[in-house]
């Protein structure tokens, strides 16, 4: 049975190939045009709202992102070419539950302070990557503005905007169990287009790599920096 | 009951039938080498074609039509077997669509699978892709990957006796279950078994050729070319050698691959899949002229292991 298993490659369960996985993107941009504009303003203002203490009005837009991404391209498109994203499609809209239920129930009041600490650059970063230089990646390494991906569009940019707004605002285990579907996803998007040989396979890794290496830092660097007060209080012998 | 295959044949309903005019259009082309299913003695062209991966393109117009056009190519070629399962995504779908512009060629010869873990639902699943693929009865229904094998054997076998099916087979990839697979061969009622076999996947020749050579079961061969893995490296790296055209009619690699498969004495035919047009001529180009000897077929796995 072992041996069996092994005989199995990424390639066996992706059921399509690369054309058509790139004409999708391209469909569902024509399908959808100019959303792809307002979604940018959405994922900017939740941000802002963040910045502003409004985490309910930020939650919900997120949310909001998610459950269209989850139904218009997943469930409606995306399923028609493999059964998976149908569980995806609701794997995504359980992910905008999620998101509702901690910004209504989170105690964390995020602000922006100054200078900004290596983590909330790092949010920011891979925040804005999302929004912002994926649409931007995605066209020029595939067919044009066809084949960009959007936030609130598109599921791979929608997932790692996600993850950067999560670093920004979220610790602890509050921080793991938000980012559990959008990472999830960001694995199983990445091992599909490495199959399918696409360039967006790159794009998306970069983000996921900055994300793990952001994770990393925001879970040790309060070690460090509690060391770094307990040593400045024995050094002013308190 | 004339059925919907029967109907458009002969009443050669919409102008596209009329562009799917093969053996007339091209009168002058070699005919495909055919191979006989031991069952019966009906003969099939030795290259057919796989839709895995390849069909399933949703409800996309655009790359429906383009994959259309490999259908009607791959019949202007004189081919015969397409091979689909119900877990190819959009694939039947696909097939209904193709042959709803090109009218149902008296020349195909229908495979699919019944693919579901449900004992009871052969029969349900078998209608779905008639309906699907508006082709009625399938020439062959396989069962994939052997799931749940008993019940839907029961079934089929039951078809078979009605005219509902034509041909009962089985299905495997990868080189997997195949003690099962021999098992089930050596109970007899099989007309078909599909498996892997290429030229760096050959573990089937030691017990399960042979056997069905025995038992008079006809092979089909699926992922000839290791998922386009093998065909694409060797054409990016490597000249096809030229004592293999000396040897034989070898002009390509897909000549020298897909020949290797179908020169094994127990080959009905392989079953390459592909989007372009003209990778279906190259691959159908395989089903003509001379095939390699034994003593070719040797020095060619010398050569691919060489590389």
């Amino acid at each position: 049975m072992i041996s069996e298993w092994r005989s199995y490659a990424i390639e066996d369960f992706i059921p399509f190939t690369a054309d058509v996985y790139l004409r999708l993107i391209e469909r569902v941009n024509s399908g959808q045009w100019p959303l792809q504009l307002p979604m940018l303003i959405v994922g900017l203002a939740v941000i802002v709202l963040l910045g502003r203490k409004r985490k309910l009005s930020a939650g919900a837009l997120l949310a909001a992102a998610w459950v269209w991404v989850g139904t218009a391209f997943l469930i409606q498109r995306y399923a028609q070419l493999t059964w998976v994203a149908d569980y995806w499609g609701w794997a995504f809209c359980a992910q905008a539950i999620v998101l509702c239920a901690f910004a209504f129930g989170s105690k964390s009041d995020f602000r922006f302070r100054k200078p900004f600490p290596i983590s909330d650059c790092l949010g920011l970063a891979i925040a804005l990557y999302g929004l912002v230089a994926y649409p931007l990646l995605t066209a020029f390494a595939g067919s044009g503005w066809a084949q960009s991906e959007s936030f609130g569009i598109h599921p791979d940019p929608t997932a790692i905007a996600t993850l950067g707004i999560l670093i920004l605002f979220s610790r602890g285990w509050q921080l793991w169990i938000q980012s559990l579907i959008p990472l999830s996803w960001c694995v199983f998007s990445a091992l599909t287009l490495s199959v399918l040989e696409t360039s967006g396979f790159y794009i998306l890794v970069s983000g996921i790599a900055l994300f793990l290496v952001s994770m990393v830092w925001v879970s040790v660097s309060p070690f460090f920096e509690r060391a770094q007060a307990q040593s400045e209080l024995d050094s002013q012998g308190l | 009951m004339i059925t919907r295959r029967q109907a458009i044949s002969r009443m050669g309903i919409g102008a596209a039938t009329l562009s799917l005019a093969p053996l007339q259009v091209f009168a002058g082309m070699e005919e495909l080498r055919r191979h006989p299913i031991h069952s019966t003695g009906e003969k099939i062209p030795v290259i057919g074609l796989g839709t895995w991966r390849t069909f399933n393109v949703g409800d996309d117009e655009e790359l429906m039509l383009d994959r259309t056009k490999v259908v009607k190519s791959f019949f202007d070629e004189g081919g015969g077997m397409i091979d689909c399962s119900p877990m190819y995504g959009s694939a039947r779908e696909l097939m209904g669509f193709a042959f709803e512009r090109l009218g149902v060629p008296d020349t195909l010869f229908s495979a699919e699978k019944v693919w579901t873990r449900e004992g009871s639902a052969t029969r349900e699943q078998v209608r779905e892709s008639e309906e699907l693929w508006g082709v009625k009865p399938f020439d062959l229904m396989q069962i994939h990957n052997l799931v749940s094998w008993e019940a839907h054997l029961e079934t089929l076998k039951e078809m078979k006796e009605n005219g509902d099916i034509r041909y009962i087979g089985l299905t495997t990839s990868h080189g997997r279950r195949h003690r099962d697979l021999e098992a089930i061969m050596r109970r007899g009622g099989i007309d078909f078994v599909q498996l892997t076999y290429n030229l760096t996947h050959r573990s089937v020749e030691d017990r399960l050729l042979p056997l069905a050579k025995d038992e008079g079961i006809a092979i089909i061969a699926n992922r000839p070319y290791d998922g386009g893995r093998l065909i694409r490296d060797l054409k990016a790296k490597h000249e096809v050698p030229q004592w293999a055209s000396d040897a034989f009619d070898c002009e390509s690699w897909a000549d020298f691959l897909l020949k290797f498969i179908t020169s094994h004495p127990a080959m009905a035919c392989a079953i390459p899949a592909t989007t372009s047009v003209s990778h279906l001529k190259e691959n159908m180009q395989a089903g003509r002229g001379s095939l390699p000897d034994e003593e070719t077929r040797q020095r060619m796995i010398r050569h691919v292991e060489s590389l």
